[in-house]
Parts: C-alpha cells; structure tokens; sequence
C-alpha cells in the first residue's frame, strides 16, 4: 500500500498519532476478515466431501452409459436386418399378387374364350359382351409376358385372336340386332341391347343410336301433335283456348323430359356418370327442331313478332313527330291474351330447361372429380342450357313480349287517365287505381315468365312510365287547373257583386276544385302503392322464382328499388300541389285573420285582463276562422296531404303573427296575454295534424316568452342561464332588445345596459 | 298434365322404376339439389370502398379535343356540400347516393371484358356471350362521401336488343363500346344511341369507348382514332381509347365516369333542396280601389258563408 501524506521524517507527533490509528484501523479490519475466512472453512470442507462423493457416481453413470451404447448399436442392428427382410416380403408379396393376378388373368382368358364360343352360338349376347369386357379390362402386354415365361406364346394368341374375333363379331351382331329391335320398335330388346354396349367399349355409338332412335320418337310424337294442333286451328268450329299454345310447347317439352326422365337410370348404371350430357345434348336437338315448329306457328298465327315490329314502328313514328298521340292502330285489351300466352310459354319451357340442369348436376355430382373439372362441366352445362336453339328461340320471343308489353303498358295507362273520372264521396280519382291496376297487372305478368331479364326490362318501363306518363300527368294537370286562378276571380267577382263582372259558372268551379285536390291526392296515394307494390313484389319473387341464382336475385331488388325511388317523382307533385294551393288560397285569407290582433291591445291594466279573461278578445274567433279555413280541406285532402297544407299554413300564420306581435306595445299582463294566445294556437294547430308544428312556432313562442318576462334580471337569467344550459335562441340579440323595447314598463336605457 | 310435369320436376321420383319393376338400374339415388348458376359467387355490393376506390381530384378526359363535357373540377356547389360547408348532407342522403351505367354496343367488342378489368382486375381472353343483362355494383368514395355505380353490362346480340333498351330510360351514364380493331362496330354505335335518344327523357352522360387498344398497330390506331373522334362529335359522345387485356386507360374512364356522375347526381340533390318549396305563383290578388285590402278582407271574415265556397 503506499504510504500516503508527508515521509516520516517530517511527520509531527500528531500526525504520527494519526498514522498509527490508522493502521491500528487497519490491523483490526484485517482481523475480522480473516476472521470471517476461517468461519467458512468448514462449510468449504463440507463442500469438498460432497465433490469427491459426486465424483465417485459419475464414474458408475460412466460404465452404465457405456453399457447402453453397445446395448442399443447392437438392437439398431438387429432392427435394420429385420426391416430389410420386410422390405424382402413385401416385395415377395407384391410379386405373389401379381402372379396370381396373372394366373387369373390366363385362367379368365380361357374361361373367357370357352365362355365367348359357348355364349355366342347360344345368342347369349350380354354373357358374351361380359366375357369381352373382362377381357378388355386385361393388359395384352402383360398376358404375353407371362404366356412365354410358361412358353405357352401359341395358345395365348389362338385365345387371343379368338376372342378378337368374337369382339368383332358381336359388335357388329349388337349393332344389327340393336337398329333391327330399333326399327320394329322391340322396347324390351332395344333395353336389352343398349346395356352390352359399354360393355364392348361403345358407349357413343349406343347412346347415338338410342338417340337417334328416341328422336324419331319424340318427332313422330309432336308431328302427330301439331297437326292436330293445325287442324284444330284451322277449323272455325273447334272451341280454341286462349293459351292453346301453352298446351301445345308443354306437351312437348313434358313428352322429351319424360324420355329423360325415363332413360335416365339406365344410361347412369349402365354408361356411368357423366355420360347424361351427351345424351341430353342428342335429344335436345330434336326438342330445339321441335320446340322451334311450334313457337314459329305461335308466331304466324298470333302475328306475336309482327305486332312486336309494328308497334316499334308506330313509336318510333310519334317520337320522330312528337305530337305526343300516339293514336292506338291496335288495341291494349286485344294483347292481353297474347302476353298471358307468351309468357306463359316462357315459364314452360324454363320449367323444362331447369329439369334438365337438374338431372344433370345430380349426375355430375355422382363423379368425384376436382373442383376444376366440375366447373368446367358447370360451364359446358349452363352454356348448352343456354345457348340451345329453344333458350334462344325463347328469349327472342321475350324481346318481343317486352316490346308488346311495355306498349300495353303505356296505351292501358294512357286509357285510364283518360277515363278518368272523381266519383262523389272519393278521395282520389279512378285513374290512380285503374294505372295501378294496369302496372300491377304487367309486372306480375312479366313475373310469371320467369325471366329474370324479362323481369327486369319490365319493371324499368313500369319505372319510366309512372314517372312520366303519370307523374307528370298529375303535375301538367295540378298546373293547368284553373280552380286557383278562379278562386281569386270568385272572391273579386263577390266583391263586385253589384258591378258588372260576368257571372261565375259555379259548377265548372266546382269541378275544378274537385279535381285539383282529387290529383293532389292521387300522387300522395301513389306514394303509398308504390312502396306497397315494391314489397309485395320483393316477396312475390322470392315465392315465385325461388332457385335463381344470387346474382339474378340481386338484379332484381336493385330494380325494385328503382320502382321505390319513383316516389320521388310523385312527392314533387304533391309539394308543388300543396304549395300552390296555400300560397293561392290559403295564404291571402290569413293575413286577414290575423290582422284581427291588431284591434286587440295588449298594453293592459288587470281590469282589462279580466275582461279579456272574460270574454276572449282575439284567439277564440280566430282558431274558429282558421277551423273554418282549413276545415273543407281536412276531408277533401288525405290526411297527409292535409298535414302539409297545416305546415304552409302554421308557417304562415306565425309569420304573419310574428309581425302583427312587433307592432303593438305590452304590459306585465298584456304579454302573459300574448303567451296565452301563442300556445293555445300552437294547441290547436298541433291537434290538427300529426307532425310538429312546433318548430314553425319556434320563433313566434320565443318572442312570446320574451314579452312574458317578470324583470329584466329575470329576462337575462332567461338569456343567460345560472345553470349554463341556453336555450336554441332563434332570435337574436339586437331582435331581444327590440322585442324588450315593446313592454311598456321596461326601461329603454335598462335594456341597453343588458348584456347579452 | 301440366301440374303431372311440374310434380315430376320437383320430386325426383322415376317412373322408369314403377313401369318396368327394374331394381337392378335403381342402385343410383340422387340428391335432390338446388339448381345454381355458375356465377354463383358473386361479389355483391361491399359494405365500405375498396382502398383504390377514392377519388380526391376529378379526373381529366382522355382528349380534351374529343369530350363534349369540359369539366375538369367539382363544381362548387358539390365540394362546398362535401366538406360540410353549407348544409351538410344526412345520412339517408348518402345512402341514395346511387347512379346507373349503361353499356351497349356491338357483340363481342368487350363490354364484359371492360367492366370486369374493372371491378374484378381479370381478363379472359375466352369469349362467353352475354346473356340479356350481366350486373355489378361498385362503390366509391368520392371526395369522402359514398357513392355507388351500378353497371348494367348489356348483351350485344339482336334479340337482346329490347332488354337493352328498357334501361336507357333509367340511365345517368350511357357507354357505347366499338372495337378499334373493327371499325364496322364503330359504325354501329350510331344506332345503338339512336334507341337510347328514343328512350332517355333526361339528358345522360354518353361516351364513346374504344377498346382492344393492345391489339391494333401504331398506325391502325391513329386510322381508328381519327375516325372515332369524328363519331364522337357526331353523337355528342366523349371519346376513350382502353385495353381491358393491359387495363390501359380502364381505372382512368371508370374515375371520371363516377366523378361526372356523382357530380351531377349530387346538385340535382342540392337543387331539389334549395327549390323546395317550389316558387309559388304569385297571388294576383286585383281587389277594387274603392276599398283597401284591410276592409274587404274584414267584411269577407264576416260573411263565413262565402267561406263554403273556396
Ligand atoms: N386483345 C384484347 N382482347 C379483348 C379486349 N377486350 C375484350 N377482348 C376479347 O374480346 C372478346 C369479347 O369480349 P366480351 O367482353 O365478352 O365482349 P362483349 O362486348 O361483352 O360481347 P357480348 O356480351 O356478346 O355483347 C373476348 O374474347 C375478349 O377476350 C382487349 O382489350 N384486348
Ligand atoms: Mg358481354
């Protein structure tokens, strides 16, 4: 350690004192330590034996461990020699199996060849297709290998030329007797027969020659039908359905499912899955060749797609002209049994066309096949569905069926708006439900096709047409009515009773009024039917076509919707019809009314208070007069109608008040007074209608509490509130104090010093 | 006979089995099933924009030469509404917020191919008809408020013809396609907006859409776009040139497509708002001199039964 402060020569006694302390310090702490040393000793001994003791059953674990290794080298070993000699037998076993698969296979081919000679000159043909058919199962190569490993080459091959032969004769027997059972129409040799082809590997040329025979039937069948058909149609005595041609398409279609139905099982069982598109394909050129005869003689016969084009012609005429009359060449009422009958048509044939996507995805779902395989066979399927010669023959007719339609549609509509006529106790005129009786009746007929894109094209035109052939209608209507002008002219023409004004043809005014507030309330009714229609329709779809795909389901709500948002249009017209009628007829009789307020002063003593408390001097006559007003137009309006009229009228009414309200002057009582009257017209307003009518007030209610106020403290609490919760003040601060300025016991310099 | 069809349909009974007593073809049941289409999995309407769907700034034409529409912003009007501005829009406004797109022209020009390079980014080069309508809804948000296009992809085929037409009426956006590698179909479009002039009352968007850019050379193209842009004068179209196989051009014309027509479907909402209650006539109330309006219309409260007459 080295010697810190001055070397000891210099040192002065105390400093020495202090050096010597120091290391006597020193000296004790180095004791303790060696001290706290010599207690651990004996731990450290202890620590020790349990080493050594440790040390000892290592080398136990050591000589154990080793024991263990050799123990399990030596178990590996043995595990190895003994997976190789699996491995041996399963070889061995494979190589047994094989042979006796071979034995078979030589043991079959014989029995096959005895078997095939035997079964061939007994005409034992489906014995003799299965002895083919094991025999085509067998692999040549493999029967050589084995024929020279037995040095037997010569009789396999006598065997096999043999059963060669038999093949070859039986496919051709097959096929004789197979066209001949076809030809004498022999049913139970013809089943027979059909099954020993895919046995011989045929399996086309059975189910071609099945077909072509079952076409012929299906052929002969509805030749047979539509010259009956024919016959029937010529003769003027023969009673003809109205959906004769309905009958004759279902016949058709019902006669090729009932094959498809029919033959089903046997080609599955005996062709396997996935064969019944093949055969469907066949018979369905026959039901397209068909199908097509009959739609052409609906066509000719109805002249469908001839009128379709006429009808294209005639509009495309009245919109070049433009002169809007669009003179009906054929009548509405005389299409009508036609569309039942095309659509009608529709629906068959896709009932048919669903039957058969039917039967073909359970037969693809019998195949386990990858999901890619699947929907490739999904595709093939839906675009022979289709793309067949009856899909698109059908949906030819549809396009027509929408033309005819929509022009039904719009000529019905148009018969109905002018018929129309307001019957004595209605609300709304006939034609609001005759053109919704006609729009009904189309979309549910287009419905009744099942075609969603019919569906859809129909429900557009619908749409189209409300909106413009009738909602507009009803606002030309609203506009061009004179009952508004007229009202005017009747009010002077009372007026100047004793001058010279012509007289007022009453019932012609009558008339009028009649029929404006009949149109106001056809388009609120049409509101009403429309969403009604857009929900019944929702629901008809889904009971109606209930396994159409997601997508279709989506096209069709989303067109729904667009008939929903047709409201839109009628709400137009009721706004523009509502408001015309306030502000022509309503509005100049209120300004009347309320000027009645002005005669009543409100700057009051108590005696006058009790007078007015006696007898009401304003409000009473008042709400008797507005009763009167609006009383005619609360049962001649639908009572939504009649609701936003009360709206105008409540506007205008705490409008015209408000103002009137800021000429007068007020005491303490006479602005209790006022509060009185603004809610008890407020009562009575809100009793009339079920909307609010209360924020129209809002602003006319707050003048009145202002004027009711007790102080000017109580005014600025009212303001400004202790509890910091305003109220939504409409008024303004300047527009307080002005209002404040009318009491007659506030002071003007007071109301400045507010703070506001 | 019809109700013994219809039962045959629905129950999967074989009359075979009755007939002919036959158990042995019997061995195979199938499972009734539901009959399904094979665009089944259909992407329906999302509930939020995809991330890609938001359009900040309105998207220019192709050609300012060849669009009869100049605009080039929002107006206004819109993005005053927008940002919350003026009166702010509710909630059941937004809900509304729907325009529908028309496409129609010849067969196989690639309408389909356009409008699922679109909303799907695929391409097929395999060529699968139309049949009657096909249908996609895609939203966006523009300038943050929802909005949605629905697509009516319309079949090129004849006898589709009246399928197509019976949309025009309804359509905010009318997109005539031609082949710019088959200027026969561009001479068609001419006739296709014929039938949709008949139809629409209201004035529609119309575009001129060429499309298999990828397919033409350098010099056919300049050929076609020439002429295309003649036609487009003609028909008052606006003018695009696409590839649905590269997506060249396909976000471009669908963004401005949506931005025209979110535009104008959102002030037709603002002038509904701001003109309701429509202008009122004015009451040409004439009284005579003689009296003033005060009197007369005291004396006509007396007399209430003038009041019968309104
Ligand atoms: N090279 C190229 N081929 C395209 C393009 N667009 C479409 N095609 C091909 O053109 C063919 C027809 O495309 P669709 O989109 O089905 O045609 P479409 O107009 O919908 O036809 P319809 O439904 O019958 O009216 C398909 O084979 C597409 O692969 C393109 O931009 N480039
Ligand atoms: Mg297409």
């Amino acid at each position: 350690m080295p010697r810190q402060g001055p070397p000891l020569a210099y040192m002065h006694r105390d400093e020495a004192v202090q050096a010597l302390e120091k290391l006597i310090q020193e000296e004790e702490q180095l004791a303790v330590e060696i001290e706290s040393l010599l207690i651990k000793k004996p731990e450290i001994q202890k620590t020790e034996k349990e080493l050594q003791e440790i040390r000892e059953s290592l080398a136990v674990l050591e000589a154990d461990s080793q024991h263990m290794t050799q123990t399990l080298a030596f178990s590996a070993q043995l595990a190895e020699s003994v997976s190789g000699k699996i491995r041996h037998l399963d070889r061995a076993k494979q190589r047994v199996e094989e042979s006796l698969q071979r034995i078979e296979d030589i043991l079959d081919l014989r029995f096959c060849t005895e078997g095939v000679q035997l079964a061939m000159q007994n005409e034992e043909y489906e014995v003799a297709a299965g002895h083919i058919h094991r025999f085509l199962k067998m692999d040549e190569s493999v029967l050589f290998r084995s024929a020279e490993d037995m040095q037997q080459q010569n009789s396999l091959q006598a065997s096999l030329a043999l059963l060669h032969d038999a093949q070859q004769s039986l496919k051709t027997i097959i096929v004789a007797k197979f066209d001949e059972a076809l030809n004498t129409g022999d049913l139970a040799n013809v089943e027979r027969l059909f099954k020993i082809f895919p046995l011989l590997n045929l399996h086309d040329v059975g189910l071609k020659k099945f077909c072509t025979y079952l076409c012929s039937n299906i052929a002969d069948k509805a030749q047979t039908m539509l010259e009956h058909a024919q016959k029937t149609l010529q003769d003027p005595n023969q009673k003809k359905s109205s959906t004769f041609f309905v009958e004759l398409i279902t016949k058709l279609v019902e006669a090729v499912a009932q094959v498809v139905e029919m033959y089903q099982p046997l080609v599955e069982t005996y062709y396997g899955s996935g064969h019944l598109l093949h055969f469907v394909r066949f018979l369905q050129t026959e039901c397209d060749r068909q199908g097509l005869k009959v739609v052409d003689e609906f066509v000719k016969h109805r002249r469908f797609t001839e009128r379709a084009r006429q009808i294209r012609v005639l509009v495309r005429k009245t919109m070049k002209s433009a002169s809007g009359g669009l003179h009906s060449v054929i009548d509405p009422l005389e299409l009508d049994a036609l569309l039942v009958e095309a659509t009608l048509m529709n629906t068959r044939v896709d009932l048919y066309l669903r039957f058969i996507r039917k039967k073909l995805m359970s037969d693809f779902d019998a195949l386990d096949s990858t999901k890619r395989e699947k929907e490739n066979r999904l595709k093939e399927m839906n675009a022979f569905l289709s793309g067949c010669q009856l899909s698109r023959t059908m949906q030819e007719l549809i396009g027509d069926y929408i033309t005819i339609e929509e022009y039904y549609m719009r000529q019905s509509m148009k018969k109905a708006i002018s018929m129309e006529q307001v019957e004595e106790k209605a609300l709304t005129s006939t034609m609001v439900d005759d053109v919704f009786f006609v729009v009904r009746k189309s979309i549910r007929r287009a419905l009744s096709s099942a075609s969603v894109d019919g569906i859809c094209a129909i429900l557009n035109h619908a749409v189209s047409l409300l909106q413009e052939d009738f909602a507009d209608v009803l606002h030309a209507k609203l506009k061009n009515n004179n009952y508004v002008a007229y009202t005017i002219d009747l009010s002077q023409a009372y007026y100047s009773m004793l001058g010279t004004s012509t007289p007022v043809d009453m019932n012609l005014y009558d008339k009028n009024r009649k029929a404006y507030l009949a149109h106001l309330n056809d388009a609120d009714v049409s509101m009403e039917y429309l969403k009604r229609l857009g929900e019944t329709l929702e629901t008809e779809t889904s009971s109606l076509l209930p396994d159409i795909s997601e997508h279709d389901k989506e096209k069709i709500r989303n067109t729904l919707q667009d008939l929903t948002q047709a409201t839109h249009a009628f709400q137009v017209v009721v706004d523009f019809g509502i408001s015309q009628l306030h502000t022509a007829i309503l509005k100049p009789r209120i300004k009347p009314l309320v000027d009645a307020f002005n005669s009543v002063s409100h700057d009051i003593s108590d005696e006058d208070y009790g007078a007015y408390e006696a007898a009401d001097p304003f409000v009473e006559n008042f709400v008797f007069n507005v009763r009167t007003l609006l009383g005619f137009f609360e049962t001649a309006l639908r009572k939504s109608n009649f609701d936003l009229l009360v709206k105008y009228v409540g506007a205008e009414i705490a409008d015209q008040l408000e103002k009137a309200v800021l000429k007068q002057k007020y005491s303490r009582l006479g602005g209790i007074q006022l509060d009185k009257e603004v809610r008890s017209l407020l009562q009575y307003l809100s009793s009339i209608t079920s909307w609010s009518i209360r924020d129209k007030f809002a602003r006319i209610t707050q003048v009145a509490t202002i004027l009711n106020v007790d102080s000017l403290v109580e005014f600025q609490d009212l303001w400004n509130p202790s509890s910091g919760i305003t109220l939504a003040w409409r008024v303004t601060p300047s527009e307080a104090r002005q209002i404040l300025s009318l009491r007659s016991d506030f002071r003007s310099d007071e109301i400045k010093r507010l703070k506001l | 006979m019809a109700a013994d069809f219809i039962q045959n349909i629905t129950t999967q009974n074989y009359p075979f089995k009755n007939r002919h007593g036959n158990k042995g073809i019997m061995t195979k049941k199938s499972t009734p099933r539901l009959n399904t289409g094979a665009d089944e999995q259909w992407n329906m309407i999302r509930a939020k924009a995809k991330k890609d769907r938001n359009i900040e700034a309105f998207p220019r034409a192709y050609r300012d030469d060849a669009t009869p529409y100049a605009m080039s912003a929002f107006s206004p009007k819109v993005t005053d509404v927008c940002s919350g501005k003026n009166a702010k829009l509710t909630k059941s406004d937004n809900e509304l917020n729907i325009s529908k797109l028309i496409l129609v022209g010849d067969v196989s020009v690639g309408k389909t191919s356009l409008v699922h390079k679109f909303c799907h980014d695929l391409f097929n080069r395999d060529y699968k008809a139309t049949i009657g309508v096909d249908f996609e809804v895609e939203r966006f948000d523009i300038l943050d408020i929802p909005f949605t296009l629905q697509i009516w992809d319309t079949a090129g085929q004849e006898r589709f013809r009246c399928i197509a037409a019976s949309y025009y009426r309804g359509a905010n956006v009318i997109v005539v396609v031609f082949d710019l590698s088959d200027l026969k179909s561009l001479e068609s479009c001419k006739r296709w907006l014929d039938d949709a002039a008949d139809g629409n009352n209201g004035t529609p968007y119309v575009f001129l859409v060429g499309t298999k850019r990828d397919s033409c050379s350098t010099d056919s193209f300049r050929r076609a776009e020439t002429k295309a842009i003649e036609t487009a004068r003609e028909l008052k179209a606006e003018y695009w040139a696409v590839s649905a196989k590269t997506g060249d051009n396909v976000q471009e014309l669908f963004f401005r497509i949506a931005s025209m027509a979110f535009d104008a479907l959102l002030l037709r909402e603002i002038d509904v708002r701001s003109n309701a209650p429509p202008p009122p006539i004015a009451p040409s109330i004439k009284l005579t001199r003689r009296k003033t309006p005060r009197q007369l219309a005291l004396r006509l409260l007396r007399r209430t039964k003038c009041w019968k007459a309104l």
